[in-house]
């Protein structure tokens, strides 16, 4: 589904080069549930990123369902992104001023879906994650667990292919990360195929692999392929 | 979609009220200017545009020129009007029109008394010339016989009711002069430069028009071009015929041939003004109304547009300043797949419904202010003008334009945030658009500067010429209207009954007032070749007394004397005849209503100088004037005006005791009367408007500008509120967090002053040159215009700052 190959990303400071991914080379297969770890500054969420589309590498190749994304431009990306790949953030980062019926809505919006299949859509995933009771709520209404469970509903409403977490659970503490953590299992089960970023331990377990990064480099990559 | 964003622009104006109604009351104030600029460009271009041929007729008007400085008259010698038509095959038609100078006329309808002021005489061809349409009688033929009269729709009703007009008669105290209705016209509407309630007949002065005339004004000429006539081409053929019929005339007058009369720098310019133009762009001597300005309309267009761009700027300010809060909001939306064009789109119909939202208030605006703005300009405009549907689609239009434009920027500023840099909040530390926000800061404090410094000037100016010392006193000076139909010595009798009143000081009789028009008199010395032309004032003795004039030399008229061959001059007849030791010098004249007999020259003795006053306002240098007393035999309108100076106290019983005696004298003649001071007033009408509308748009300029500032001020607090509190705990004063986030505030308002001060000096030095007699500008006008806008600045902005440093530093840390 995914390989990058020799992947670099750098900022130029100056006259140097400040390198946050070196020689990356990593190829995610469909229905994976993976786990980049590493200590902060490693480059985890940049490579995320540009898995994620929305941070481009300086050098290397990246295909995503075989299609060359290192060769498109910004436009043929968000298309491909739109329609294939879901965030969820450390942060939540839904839309203030936005309901929770109208966060979920958001991206079915940018991907044209007419209003009654819509309406049907939103209904089944608010009935699913057991939150209709609160579809009326803003966010800042709503405590932080259920605010990432809106995040990870708002993520996969539009049935992607990829779900892309970075931390999901940082923010949160241990009963309301375990929600979080049991109901990516649960997609993952179904068939999605999930990355995210942690520092946690007992987040792993989810996981089928674990990328462990030091420096911008792959330092470790094991796991059970299944 | 389109509902989502509805929806979300919003919530997110209600989420920041205080940017909202900043934005909104800015905008809308923006508009409602230029939507009431826009009524009134409309009415102002409107006028004559209704006439079916207008664009084929023109006024021929006239500069007369004197040696070293010219006239323009809109009235010329009435015998041109035949003259351009027997000389000039592309004048189809030509048609005059005379105007009663002031004389009202005193008649009765069915023995009730009437008087009208309004009154002008024409040829038979003016309903043919002139869209004005004839309700009844013929076209052609209302006005063809003497003493008849064509009055307008509400004269009609006003005079005889519901019954018809036609064939009755107006009665005049002699009744060989009596009126014959024969035509009812429509209303000349009021966006028109010709003004009457009465139209009557030429032909009934019919020997004066049957004279030729070609050096005296007297007839307002408008000619009908032949269709493709060019009339710059006809124009450059005046001259040839001006030299062909003036010659004799002037050789007669002056004694000089037209060419060496030329050469003196005398002589006459004729020119054509077309029909549309004539009421913006001709201010000559003795119009019909009081002509409109083409320069008035480009000023007030610009004033509107200046508001409404300083408004605008607002909004692209509070937007882009606002925009590190949205920023993560567009993170978002570009991770959830919306591409950049959406965003823009998004933020694009925000600004749009903050504009629309504006529209609404615009036009609350305006409907409340409709009568103060009429008041200010003089016009009529309704509540119906407002809802036209051309006012409403502008208003819309000019809306959306203002909301595209002012959220063009913010929306691609914001739209271009990439969702990375967002989330690892580079950007909330350090928004975009800073060098844009500063430079549109820098702006809008220069237009507001530059309305102040104007408005400052302005105001000297009027200040300057309400004081200026007019070489007369204009306080409690009484003028009554009508005394022409008195006799000599009924007006004797009259002045010393008056004088002897207790609130009476002085009172003498004259043809005119300062302020008002003074015929030509032209005199040289015995012996000297050129004629001196310049005004003359017709007096009895104690005219110079009672205005309080000051002779320089010589004496006044008086009663003592035999003054019939006497003249008073001014300084300025003096310096222009270059006479040394003026009185005793002996003058004499060409015109022929000096003269005793036709053709012979009386011999007028200088016994006064009186130093120079301003007869006219102060638009105008001072120039050459003579007195001719009143005893001069064949001298017309001697003594129109009585003029009284009065002690100041009990004015109303003073007033109503000659009041009393007027009645008694002149029982048909109503009695009227004006204050020198307010008459003289009106001289100034146009600056005291431009004053007003200056005073009015820079405060308006102002507040918005200042809206703007409190509210980026109020930003820059809220994004460095993390910086303020370490400040506090580091030991700053509120006196140094306040110099903190003033002074870079502060910085731009000095650059504003520096950039708008030399504009305005050269706006207002070419305003001023209007006037014959202004202030100087001074550097202490830029001093304090710009210590004025520093203030206002530095208020609006330290209301901010102050709060922002007396918040508690460890709960603005907290949230961080």
């Amino acid at each position: 589904m995914i390989n990058l190959i020799n992947i670099e990303r750098y900022y130029n400071q100056g006259l140097r080069k400040a390198w946050v991914l070196r020689d990356i080379s990593l190829e995610i297969k469909e229905g994976e549930f993976i786990s980049i770890m590493g200590p902060s500054g490693s480059g985890k969420t940049t490579l995320l990123n540009i898995i994620g589309m929305l941070d481009q590498a300086n050098n290397g190749e990246y295909y995503f369902l075989d299609e060359p994304v290192h060769k498109f431009n910004e436009r043929k990306r968000t298309d491909l992104h739109k329609h294939y790949i879901g965030f969820i953030f450390q942060a939540y980062h839904l839309i203030d001023d936005l309901t929770v019926y109208e966060n979920i809505e958001t991206p079915l919006l940018y991907k044209k879906i007419d209003r009654s299949q819509r309406k049907a859509i939103v209904a089944d995933i608010l009935d699913r994650f057991n939150i209709v009771a609160k579809k009326d709520l803003f966010p800042h209404q709503l405590s932080g667990g259920q605010q990432q469970l809106v995040g990870v509903a708002r993520a996969v409403v539009s049935k992607p292919k990829l779900l892309l977490a970075d931390e999901p659970t940082g923010n949160l503490h241990s009963t309301q990360g375990k929600i979080i953590m049991d109901t990516l299992a649960e997609l993952h089960k179904e068939g999605m195929t999930i990355i995210q970023v942690t520092h946690d331990e007992n987040n792993i377990q989810y996981g089928t692999r674990v990328i462990e990064l030091w420096d911008g480099f792959i330092k470790k990559n094991d796991g059970n392929t299944p | 979609m389109f509902s989502n964003y509805i929806k979300i622009a919003w919530r997110n104006l209600l989420r920041n009220r205080n940017y909202s109604f900043i934005n909104i009351i800015g905008l809308a104030v923006g508009l409602a200017c230029v939507m009431l600029i826009a009524l009134y460009l409309q009415d102002e271009l409107s006028y004559d545009k209704f006439h079916p041929n207008g664009d084929r007729i023109y006024r021929m008007a006239l500069e007369r020129k004197y040696p070293g400085r010219s006239r323009d008259y809109a009235i010329i010698p009435h015998s041109y009007a035949e003259a351009v038509k027997t000389e000039f095959a592309s004048v189809e038609d030509a048609c005059r029109l005379f105007n009663n100078q002031g004389f009202n006329m005193l008649f009765k309808v069915n023995g009730e008394p009437y008087e009208e002021s309004s009154i002008m005489w024409t040829d038979s061809n003016f309903f043919s010339m002139f869209g004005i349409k004839l309700l009844k009688g013929e076209e052609n033929k209302a006005l063809t016989k003497p003493q008849s009269v064509v009055l307008t729709q509400s004269t009609a009703k006003k005079l005889f009711g519901n019954s018809d007009p036609m064939g009755q008669t107006l009665e005049l105290p002699q009744a060989q002069n009596n009126l014959t209705v024969t035509g009812v016209c429509e209303d000349i509407p009021e966006n028109s430069h010709l003004k009457f309630n009465m139209l009557q007949s030429a032909s009934s002065f019919a020997q004066f028009l049957n004279t030729p005339n070609y050096l005296s004004f007297s007839a307002y000429t408008y000619l009908k071009l032949a269709k493709g006539a060019d009339p710059k081409q006809l124009e450059s053929q005046f001259p040839d015929m001006v030299t062909k019929y003036v010659s004799g005339p002037v050789l007669n007058q002056f004694g000089v041939n037209y060419a060496e009369y030329q050469k003196q720098g005398n002589g006459y310019r004729y020119f054509l003004q077309s029909l549309p133009n004539i009421y913006l762009d001709s201010n000559l001597e003795a119009e019909i109304r009081p002509p409109g300005s083409r320069q008035r309309i480009y000023f007030f267009t610009a004033i509107a547009i200046l508001i409404l761009v300083i408004a605008c700027i607002n909004f692209m300010n509070l937007a882009t300043a606002k925009s590190a809060g949205r920023a993560r909001e567009v993170g978002i939306r570009k991770t959830l797949g919306s591409e950049r064009s959406q965003i823009a789109g998004q933020f694009l119909l925000e600004a749009i419904i903050i504009s629309l939202i504006s529209c609404i208030l615009a036009w609350s605006i305006d409907a409340l202010v409709l009568s103060s703005f009429n008041n200010l300009t003089g016009k009529i405009f309704s509540l119906s003008d407002l809802a036209q549907f051309q006012f409403l689609g502008l208003l819309i239009l000019l809306g959306i334009v203002a909301g595209l434009l002012a959220g063009s920027y913010p929306a691609f500023a914001l739209s271009s945030y990439q969702p990375v840099e967002v989330f690892q909040s580079k950007i909330m530390q350090r928004t975009k658009g800073g060098g844009l926000r500063n430079a549109l800061v820098v702006f809008q404090f220069g237009i507001s500067v530059f309305l102040i410094i104007c408005s400052i000037l302005v105001y000297k100016q009027w200040i300057f010429t309400q004081n200026k010392d007019l070489g007369f006193d204009k306080e409690s000076l009484v003028t009554l209207q009508g005394a022409g139909g008195m006799t000599f010595q009924q007006e004797e009798t009259f002045k010393k009954e008056v004088e002897r009143m207790p609130g009476v000081m002085a009172i003498s009789g004259c043809n005119t007032q300062p302020g008002q028009q003074y015929f030509g008199m032209s005199f040289k010395p015995q012996g000297a070749l050129e004629m001196t032309t310049g005004s003359g004032l017709i007096v009895d003795e104690g005219y110079i007394e009672c205005m309080k004039m000051h002779l320089t030399e010589g004496r006044s008229f008086s009663k003592e004397f035999n003054d019939s061959l006497s003249v008073v001059i001014n300084e300025a007849a003096v310096r222009e005849m270059d006479l040394k030791d003026p009185i005793g010098k002996k003058l004499i004249t060409n015109d022929d209503f000096l003269n005793s007999t036709e053709g012979q020259n009386d011999v007028f003795t200088i016994v006064g100088v009186v130093k120079d006053f301003h007869f006219q306002s102060l638009h105008h240098l001072i120039s050459p004037l003579f007195f001719v007393h009143n005893q001069k035999s064949n001298v017309p309108g001697v003594d129109g005006l009585i003029t009284i100076r009065l002690n100041g106290e009990n004015v109303n019983s003073t007033l109503a005791g000659i009041g009393t005696l007027w009645q008694e004298m002149q029982p048909e003649v109503p009695f009227r009367y004006t204050f020198m001071d307010k008459e003289w007033a009106t001289l100034y009408d146009k600056e005291i408007t431009t004053r007003k509308i200056f005073q009015i748009f820079t405060t308006l300029a102002i507040f918005i500008a200042c809206l703007g500032l409190l509210a980026l001020a109020a930003f820059t607090a809220e994004r460095r509120t993390k910086e303020i509190g370490v400040r506090k705990i580091l030991g700053a004063s509120l006196g140094n967090i306040v110099t903190l986030l003033s002074k870079d505030f502060l910085k731009l308002v000095i650059i504003a002053i520096l950039i708008a001060s030399p504009l305005a000096w050269y706006a207002m030095s070419s305003w001023l040159n209007n006037f014959a007699y202004r202030i100087p500008i001074g550097i202490g006008i830029f001093i304090l215009a710009a210590s004025l806008a520093l203030i206002i600045a530095f208020l609006t902005v330290s209301f901010q700052s102050v709060r922002a440093g007396l918040r508690n530093p460890m709960k603005s840390l907290r949230t961080e």
